[in-house]
């Protein structure tokens, strides 16, 4: 049996599993804590991983089903149980695909759940020790813009992870990228603007207002709503994060010159 | 008499409101009078209450007040926003 400690923003995830590749492909993609550097924290969440269920990826639709205190997260690649806390879960899936689309599943309904924060499906890019998010529909850009802004630091390129408290916003590394890996050395930082982008002739940077930034926001959440209490602390969430980080609709052309518009 | 649909919720933000079906994951904006209109249905407020502070709110007389909340109410109520309270 592989266990490893990993971190994610401030939670420690235990994952066990008995398969040598999983192992590897956790090790390689999610900062580990090495047995030497536990300390008496309890893990937040408690994760089993299997291989060996379904087929290859066919859609991104899950159907959630609950059965008393268990929810169940079932796609063609993966099922994943869990009990209603999301502190304990299993994860059964058909490949590395499935791997990552199954903790993301887990992860981002767990920091829901718990009021933390949310996943965004976005690209995320420090600038001046500050963050700065970059969302859109597929193909808007979210990577590109994530490798036109070398050499500043890159939080996420495909789902930023956020921890929404009163009074800030704080843009964490992410682990659930696409295009690249992180070695795990980037610090936390506050979340200064949100850009919604569409690819231009042109470049062009202009303010929205809060309602339309939180609305825009709420269908690029990595969240698959099935309990009414929860999805009510998306939006509480969403609302609470458009409050405090000003939106903006960002035109831009495939080079950097569109920093030069927000720093 | 209206009320709010079941498991709605709306939040303000900057005089525009957002509502969402928690069942459902389905979110609408609505605008100020949308939004001031949804508030005062969410507070029990009836037809002529409505009106009344129609006009109050935004200057008009109570003809267009009652023209206009009717089209909106047509509008909240196809959006599944508000239903019948009987």
């Amino acid at each position: 049996m592989h266990i490893n400690k990993i971190k994610i923003g401030d939670h420690f995830l235990l994952a066990s599993t008995e398969h040598p590749s999983v192992n590897d492909w956790i090790r390689l993609h999610f900062k580990v804590i090495e047995p030497e550097h536990w300390d008496m924290t309890a893990p937040d969440l408690y994760i089993r991983i299997s291989l060996g269920y379904g087929v290859p990826f066919e859609s991104f639709d899950v159907q959630i089903r609950r059965d008393g205190d268990l929810i169940r997260y079932e796609r063609a690649d993966f099922l994943l149980e869990t009990i209603d806390s999301y502190r304990e879960a299993k994860l059964q899936a058909h490949d590395e695909i499935a791997l990552k689309h199954g903790l993301m599943t887990l992860f981002s309904a767990f920091i829901v759940h718990h009021g933390w924060g949310l996943l965004v499906h976005s690209s995320c890019v420090v600038s001046n020790e500050r963050a700065y998010l970059f969302a859109g529909p597929s193909g808007a850009g979210k990577s590109t813009v994530a490798r036109l802004s070398h050499p500043r630091e890159v939080l996420s390129d495909e789902a930023t992870l956020i921890k929404i408290e009163p009074d800030r916003v704080l843009a964490y590394d992410s682990p659930f990228r696409s295009d690249s890996l992180s070695n795990y050395d980037k610090e936390t930082r506050r979340l200064a603007a949100i850009h919604l982008l569409e690819q231009s002739l042109e470049i062009e940077r202009t303010a929205i207002p809060m309602a339309e930034t939180a609305l825009r926001l709420m269908d690029k959440i990595f969240y698959w709503a099935h309990e009414p209490a929860d999805t009510l602390k998306v939006l509480a969430m969403c609302r609470t994060l458009a409050k405090q980080v000003a939106g903006y609709r960002l035109k831009f052309q495939k080079n950097d010159l569109f920093w030069e518009r927000i720093s | 008499m209206w009320k709010c649909a079941r498991h709605m919720e709306a939040v303000e933000m900057d005089g525009e409101w957002i509502v969402m079906d928690a069942e459902k994951y389905v979110v609408t904006k609505l605008n100020a009078v949308g939004g001031w209109l949804y508030g005062r249905i969410r507070d029990g407020d009836g037809t002529e209450e409505l009106v009344r502070g129609m006009t109050a709110e935004y200057g008009i007389d109570e003809d267009a007040a009652r023209r206009d909340l009717l089209a909106f109410i047509d509008q909240l109520a196809e959006y599944g926003l508000i239903e019948h309270a009987s």
